[in-house]
């Protein structure tokens, strides 16, 4: 082949190639710094293997770039300058209408460090954390370009901790530690939080002189030299890998306090330093609400807060584990509850209504029951072919029986064993549409429990509420916790149907979204479990059910039959001011003052969690 | 003549290139990225993870837990997962949530809209209670959920809308984020 031939089609090919580098690229490219996508005009495309993003996206990673000059051509040279205040420059690219840099290949230049996930065609910055400077009083921790942090002070352990927000650490940190405090450092396991321990030897108290997202963390720390007679030595410690991720320290309570926002509503606030998980037991035998907070601790004793209205007589709170509070809520009834959190976790609300209904008697309330399925519908298939709608029904029709005894007008939704809607679409708002049509007071639907399981079958009973309703949620808490102790099986709580879906159970939204009218549905034990299901087909036990459950449908309107238990502790005891009695008209008197004792300890079954409704 | 016969040769090519780029620089969603190797037969994709949600037992609670499957480079990969969920049989402590029989008729994504159509034995043979509905229709979400073009599911049957297994409300679109916290959906 003569040689100038050669050197044409290698030259041609050579162009092939170039042509063809340039036209890779994608849409739908997603560049994130510490975890948070960086919203772009324009997405990110790749060019010549490099992931290429318009201008404004140095400015997520603190950078500035010269924008006089930036007229929109090809390969023109941009000037950046860093967030460390360090010039550079890059050839920039025009793709479609936007100016855009090469972001991948300069990250180094902009302190970043770069991960490219091709699955998800993700690149992800992070910063690099670059010095921590301690001197007994002033701490400053560097980082490439500015993040986001916190800065907890754990007072249980002595620690003073900044969490740093997509950040990496290095292994050449440099830290400069002008005093004998353990200076520790360590990645988070979800690999994006960088974190920073100090030891300390004593209480200190911190003030963080920066603002919230800065490349420069700066923390006062005061109280450090007066207990140690700072400085002592100069050796720096090295960085020590954590082993394990520090436990974070336990939320705050530092102060409760309550406000009545109308005769049957009461909110208690609870000021925290951060979300707290939690479990509540709603228990009769006094009424009380007790709410178990984990991972938290009280500042400082907080004394019994007297309250005395319709709904709570008073407030108590104490430490008891290191990592645990328990909040009582003493109560002079049955009431609904609703807990609630804000985003950034400083405040807690614990709100208590009184039901719809409260206060009024069982006799001549209209009650709708809902057998659950029907039909071509047999709902779970429970143990030797029993289907879960044929005990459904024997267990609405018992519950109907025994509350027509103590005068409740009840309607069934249905009454044989049909479909209420044949295509199933119009099934559960025909239920509720029906409960609606009798002006029922309370709906309350009987299923039987079933799912996947791995040994043994489960048992036990699940009433579900819908959403946040607090009617719903009195009257579910009600049923279930009788029902839970005549039968004696597993208590597996009485919950929000928030907990399985967040639009809840369909039943229960329309009957309670559509008509207000208070409404649960209890799962009376698991059909695919032989014991579960032989107390559900057994007459006698159905009846133990049914009966248990009107003594619940009862405590709802009429509250509990026993007497509330006294008021406060003897020295802080106040005569309750006279209060304009509503509709609350105990059946009972009020203790006397020899029946004062102490609430019993807590023998009504585990606590149950609220979580995260 | 030969050196005639190259230059043309040679012009052709660079023609064929200049329009191609002319082309490619017009174009406005670019072709997928690398890797750029001008292949001579169809590349072969290899095949890509993704994660689809089983029932796990945590002691004795029963709970979505993400598992690594594979779908094939040529098949779309929410389209893939999906039928991964739906086809992989039960095994150890992993359960299929998916109703017996069930085939998957469609997935149509638009506009972070993602239509699922089930063959009518996602209803039929469903059999179970509220947390066997939960965990079926969580596990789909949260399969889905994973890709970030798909926000929100809307669930038909044979077609036409499906409301309900017979104890939620899944009626319109539902966020991929809805699953309860009790069965394991995200936060």
């Amino acid at each position: 082949m003569p040689r100038e031939k050669v050197l044409q089609y290698r030259f041609a090919f050579i162009l092939l190639l170039v042509t063809i580098s340039a036209a890779w690229s994608a849409d739908n490219i997603t560049l994130t710094v510490g975890g948070e996508s960086v919203y772009l005009h324009a997405s990110p495309v790749i060019i010549d293997k490099t992931v290429y993003a318009p201008l404004p996206a140095l400015n997520a990673l603190g950078a500035r770039y010269d924008t006089d000059k930036t007229r929109k051509k090809d390969d023109q040279e941009i000037r950046i300058t860093n967030a460390a205040g360090r010039e550079f420059s890059c050839k920039s690219r025009l793709v479609g209408n936007d100016l855009m840099i090469p972001i991948q290949r300069i990250a180094p230049d902009l302190g970043a460090v770069g991960d490219w996930d091709d699955r998800k065609q993700t690149l992800s910055f992070r910063a690099r954390v670059e010095t921590i400077e301690f001197d007994g009083s002033d701490l400053k921790v560097t980082t490439s370009y500015p993040v986001t942090y916190d800065v907890i002070w754990w007072a249980q352990a002595k620690k003073l901790i900044i969490d740093l927000k997509g950040v990496i650490i290095p292994n050449d940190l440099s830290i400069e530690n002008q005093t004998n405090v353990p200076i520790r450092t360590g990645m988070q396991t979800d690999d994006l939080t960088g974190r920073v321990v100090l030891d300390m030897p004593c209480d200190v108290k911190k003030s963080v002189k920066s603002s919230s997202k800065t490349a420069t963390i700066y923390v006062v720390v005061s109280g450090l030299q007066a207990a140690t007679g700072l400085p002592e030595s100069t050796v720096p410690s090295q960085p020590i890998p954590e082993e394990q991720p520090t436990a974070p320290p336990p939320a705050e309570i530092t102060s409760i306090d309550y406000k009545e926002q109308s005769a049957r509503r009461l909110d208690v606030f609870l000021t925290t330093s951060g979300r707290v998980e939690y479990l509540t037991s709603l228990l009769r035998d006094p009424d009380r609400l007790i709410v178990d907070l984990l991972d938290s601790a009280l500042t400082k004793e907080i004394p019994d807060i007297p309250v005395s209205n319709d709904i709570v007589q008073w407030i108590e709170a104490e430490q008891t584990g290191e990592r645990q509070v328990k909040l009582t809520v003493n109560l002079k009834r049955v009431v609904g509850f609703d807990i609630t959190q804000s985003k950034v976790g400083d405040k807690m609300t614990i709100s208590l209504a009184l039901p719809k209904g409260a206060g009024g008697k069982l006799a001549g309330k209209t009650v709708v029951i809902d057998p659950g399925h029907g039909g071509k519908d047999g709902g779970a298939p429970g143990w030797g072919g029993c289907q879960e709608k044929d005990t459904n029904l024997a267990l609405a029709l018992s519950l109907k029986k025994a509350l027509v005894d103590a005068g409740v007008v009840v309607l069934l939704t249905r009454k044989t064993d049909v479909r209420l809607d044949e295509n199933r679409k119009f099934d559960l708002q025909k239920r509720a549409d029906f409960a609606a049509r009798h002006s029922a007071d309370l709906f309350i639907s009987i299923h039987g429990n079933s799912r996947p399981y791995k040994d043994k079958p489960p048992s036990g009973i699940m009433t579900f509420y819908h959403g946040k309703d607090m009617s719903g949620n009195a009257l579910a808490n009600c049923i279930h916790r009788e029902a839970v102790d005549a039968w004696g099986v597993p208590d597996l709580l009485c919950r929000s149907d928030f907990f399985l879906f967040r639009t809840g159970l369909g039943v229960l939204r329309r009957a309670c979204e559509n008509y207000g009218i208070p409404a649960a549905l209890i799962e009376l034990g698991y059909v695919i479990n032989t014991d579960d299901l032989a107390k559900r087909k057994d007459p006698a036990w159905v009846k133990k059910a049914t009966d248990a459950m009107v003594r619940g449908v009862r405590a709802y309107f009429e509250g509990n039959p026993k007497p509330p238990k006294r008021i406060m502790p003897p020295e802080e005891v106040e005569e309750p001011k006279p209060q304009p009695q509503p509709e609350i008209k105990p059946e009972v008197q009020p203790p006397s003052r020899s029946e004062v004792k102490p609430p019993p300890p807590d023998s009504s079954g585990p606590p149950r969690p609220g979580g995260r409704q | 003549m030969k050196k005639i016969r190259s230059v043309a040769i040679a012009i052709v090519i660079l023609a064929c290139a200049g329009l191609g780029t002319y082309l490619v620089i017009n174009k406005q969603s670019p072709p997928p990225p690398p890797p750029p190797k001008p292949a001579a037969h169809e590349p072969i994709k290899p095949p890509v993870k993704v994660k689809i949600y089983r029932i796990a037992f945590d002691d004795d609670h029963a709970g979505l837990r993400a598992v690594e499957a594979e779908v094939p480079g040529e098949e779309v990969p929410a389209e893939g997962a999906l039928r991964c969920l739906i086809e992989q049989g039960d095994e150890g402590n992993l359960v299929n949530p998916i109703p017996k029989g069930t085939r998957l008729l469609s997935l149509e994504v638009k506009d972070g809209l993602a239509t699922v159509d089930l063959s009518k034995e996602f209803s039929d043979n469903f059999a179970g209670g509220s947390e066997d509905e939960a965990l079926c229709i969580g596990a789909i979400l949260r399969t889905l959920g994973q890709f970030p073009k798909i926000k929100k599911v809307q669930f038909k049957l044979e077609g036409e809308p499906l409301e309900t297994l017979g104890h939620l409300d899944f009626s319109g679109p539902q966020d991929v984020n809805w699953v309860g916290t009790g069965i394991g959906g995200g936060n």
